[in-house]
């Protein structure tokens, strides 16, 4: 489904993606796990093209990844970020139709495709008409997960949507989308620093640290072979603070 | 942008870059920096008016007295018609009452002759814009002192005598393809005046009393501060001990004299006021000033384009002398009559009639404010000046918000476009409406359209980059991500995020230009700065704030709009944010 072949990224000086051939599997949650500046957002922005690689490329469905098919690839993709990423002056409505709004579609099937995706992403439709800033964080995580689902994406990218929800809402939305994705049989990457949430949502756990993969595997072959003391560290750091102990 | 008055600063050098009250100085600008530019852009003007004259047919210059070759000899393939067919003659004139009498004394003179049609574009400016505007071919004819042209256009050496002034006169304006006529009659030197009562208190009758009197405040003309014939040489040839004397307006010099805010001003020796204030002109003893004899100063090749209307123009040499222009500037400055009416008491046979009418001053001086805003020409003073402020602020729109957005997009136009619309704001706006004059070789709405659209422009690309540059990274990449190309991206999410910001920008141009639009008037282009113009020249404050308060209330309205334009335009989260 998606490839990368030797991708890597600097910053400066600063390693972001130290080169890296791998593959991520259709129709499963990918989880990107790491502490801040390990490489997991660089590696989404480079997947969608949102950065340019400084060596390697990136391939969706067999098809390599350049400036001149960037925009038609990214229809199949979905990318959700912290907040939802809205527009602050389109309401919740036209923000989740904008992109079938700029293709043309038939009102009818604007219409039908939206009442679809707010059902998936269970928002009132009587929200519809809000603009962002009057909608609560849950509502804008959500309007912004409806608009990714719009065209019916195959391919969603997520960079840490959740993190600034409160506790409680977070829970939530993490049981519904893990749901709702394995429901919907999309090919996600997720990207957290979240353990608890890798636990929840993912089938596989690419866990990063300096720009480098350290450990690939699920959770519990995680914990069980940890393949470096960082990730016997990182998953300790985290476990603690879990009420019940993660993957039994 | 100050807006003070130029004569109410506190030094003469202190000039803000679009000032329109400061700019309608009859004869005075308002900072040193708008005579090294118009000194340049004299010399600019003559060098360019070859050009212009010799490449005699310019279909896309419609203006008439520009477009006729100066070499060309007989009048029937000069002669450069109008759409309506008929020969046009333009007199300019500039900003001070003696200059519009005269032009329009000349204008009924040339109409009589009926051989083209004329009009008189009023008070074009001081010394350096009218001259720029005839060695362009704008204008066709003006009236000119021979002081001021020797020594401030000219640059002539002190001559030894009239017959070398004469020959030294002929001669560079022969270079220019320029002609004079002989003197018109009458001497209007500058001359230093003080009230009557001050001058007899302190025995000073004469310039070289004023040496021995270092604490009197002095308050000149910022023309007559500046220029070769002016205040340096007075004060070195009388060895007077004043330092940089306040610059003051023409128009405002009398009332600060009277009120005793100043003790010395510079006066023209025709003029009406030194009656009217009960002044003493005091001596020139050592014989400084030049004779300043009026005199028609006009294109060379105007005898053989419009011979008759030439002649008749001649015919005004020597049918003046000073008390009877001094009598015609009381009409106009004391009387309450309007220019055309003063020139119309002057008829070539007898010169100027009959005695200023004082009383009728009362009448004029006591006419309401009411009536003289609400005046019949307010209409079309309003349709111009909104016809100044919304054409140009279009303009500055259409090319503004493309410059800003390449702006926001490149650092290299950052680094250069910015820096370029920012350096437009600091050219004074006299040195710019001069410079396209004679870029155009026309007056009137063209070049203060244009001046007006580059005035315009600086904060709307900066708003336009500003606003642009505060979109959220955050949002720039979810329209990206989204797979929205780059120009759906700019019109559907940017722009739309940027309103505010840019209309922001679009409302402080447009306020700027209900003021700036002010100066049109003095190259002919209408608007309630033709109010202004005259109030200052008549020193008529009545006439003056008839100017000023519909253009301050103009502004007032913009502003006013531009608040429902936002909340019309603007989805509500928008609303009062202004990056």
């Amino acid at each position: 489904m998606i490839r990368t072949d030797r991708l890597s990224r600097r910053f400066g000086d600063r390693i972001a993606l130290a080169p890296l051939t791998t593959e991520f599997q259709r129709a499963q949650v990918t989880v990107l796990l790491g502490p801040s500046g390990c490489g997991k957002s660089t590696l989404l922005r480079l997947v969608i093209g949102l950065l340019r690689p400084d060596t390697g490329s990136v391939q969706i469905d067999g098809e390599t990844l350049t400036s001149a098919n960037v925009e038609r690839l990214r229809l199949a993709i979905g990318y959700v970020i912290q907040d939802g990423g809205l527009f602050p002056h389109l309401s919740a409505r036209a923000n989740i139709t904008l992109m079938a709004r700029w293709l043309g579609w038939p009102q009818a099937r604007i219409d039908a495709r939206l009442a679809t995706v707010i059902g998936l992403a269970r928002i009132d439709a009587d929200r519809l008409d809000q603009y962002p800033a009057t909608l609560s964080g849950g509502e804008r995580q959500r309007v912004g997960i409806a608009r990714a689902l719009l065209l019916d994406p195959p391919l969603l990218l997520c960079d840490e949507p959740l993190s600034a929800l409160d506790p409680i809402t977070r829970s939530a939305l993490q049981d519904e989308l893990g749901e709702l994705f394995s429901q919907l049989g999309k090919t996600v990457l997720w990207v957290t620093h979240d353990l608890h949430e890798a636990a929840r949502l993912a089938h596989d756990i690419l866990l990063m640290r300096s720009g480098q993969v350290v450990q690939r595997g699920t959770l519990d072959e995680l914990m069980a072979h940890p393949a470096d003391p960082f990730v016997t560290l990182f998953i300790n750091a985290q476990r603690g603070q879990l009420p019940v102990s993660v993957g039994g | 942008m100050s807006t003070t008055l130029d004569g109410a600063r506190p030094t003469p050098a202190v000039g803000g870059p679009s000032v329109p009250l400061a700019r309608v100085a009859p004869g005075s600008t308002s900072a040193r920096a708008h005579r090294l530019a118009l000194g340049a852009l004299l010399i600019l003007a003559s060098l360019l008016s070859p050009v212009s004259t010799v490449s005699g047919a310019r279909p896309d210059v419609p203006t008439v007295a520009g477009a006729a070759p100066a070499a060309t000899n007989t009048a029937a393939t000069t002669t450069v018609t109008t759409n309506s067919g008929s020969p046009q003659l333009t007199i300019g004139s500039k900003r001070f009452t003696e200059s519009y009498i005269l032009a329009e004394v000349a204008r009924r003179a040339a109409s009589a002759a009926g051989e083209a049609t004329v009009r008189h574009e009023q008070g074009l400016g001081n010394t350096g814009i009218v001259f720029a505007a005839l060695a362009s071919g704008a204008i066709d004819v003006y009236v000119e002192y021979t002081g001021t042209l020797a020594r401030e256009i000219l640059r002539l050496p002190d001559p030894d005598d009239a017959a070398a002034l004469a020959a030294g006169l002929a001669a560079g304006l022969k270079a220019r393809g320029l002609s004079m006529s002989r003197p018109l009659g009458f001497n209007n030197t500058y001359a230093l005046a003080m009230k009557a009562t001050v001058a007899d208190k302190l025995g000073i009758a004469r310039l070289s009393d004023l040496a021995a009197r270092p604490a009197l405040r002095l308050g000149l003309t910022q023309e007559f501060i500046g220029r070769a014939d002016g205040w340096a040489g007075l004060r070195r040839h009388y060895a007077l001990p004043f330092g940089t004397p306040r610059g003051v307006d023409h128009g405002i010099k009398f009332t600060a004299l009277a009120s005793n805010q100043l003790d010395v001003i510079d006066v023209y020796s025709t003029d009406a006021a030194i009656e009217r204030y009960g002044l003493r002109v005091l001596e020139d003893d050592r014989a400084y000033f030049p004779r300043y004899d009026a005199v028609l100063l006009y294109r060379a090749d105007l005898p053989a384009r419009l011979p008759r209307t030439f002649a008749a123009l001649r015919a005004l040499e020597g049918r003046f002398d000073d008390a009877s222009m001094r009598a015609l500037n009381a009409r106009a400055e004391v009387g309450g009559e309007s220019f055309a009416q003063a020139a119309s008491a002057f008829t070539i046979g007898a010169g100027a009639t009959g005695q200023a009418p004082v009383i009728a001053a009362a009448a004029a001086a006591q006419r309401s404010l009411y009536s003289a805003v609400f005046d019949a020409d307010f209409a079309r003073l309003t349709m111009e000046h909104m016809v100044l402020v919304f054409v140009s602020l279009a303009l500055s729109i259409v090319a503004g918000v493309p410059l800003g957005v390449w702006c926001a997009n490149s650092a290299a136009a950052r680094r250069w476009v910015l820096p370029a619309v920012g350096l437009i704001q600091t050219v004074p706006s006299l040195a710019l409406l001069a410079f396209l004059i004679t870029f155009y070789s026309r007056i009137g709405l063209v070049p203060a359209l244009t001046a007006l659209f580059l005035y315009g422009l600086l904060p709307i690309v900066r708003n336009t980059c500003a606003g642009l540059e505060a979109i959220p990274q955050a949002l720039r990449d979810s329209g990206r991500a989204l797979g929205l190309p780059r120009g759906a991206r700019l019109l559907r999410i940017e722009l739309p995020l940027a309103l505010g910001s840019i209309l922001a920008g679009v409302q402080t141009s447009a306020v700027i230009n209900v003021g700036t639009a002010t100066i049109a008037a003095f190259i002919g282009a209408g608007g309630y700065g033709e109010r202004i113009a005259t109030g200052l020249a008549l020193n008529d404050t009545t006439v003056l704030l008839a100017g000023a308060l519909p253009a301050a209330a103009l502004a007032l309205l913009v502003q006013l709009g531009f608040g429902t334009l936002e909340r019309w335009a603007l989805p509500a989260p928008l609303r009062g944010v202004r990056q």
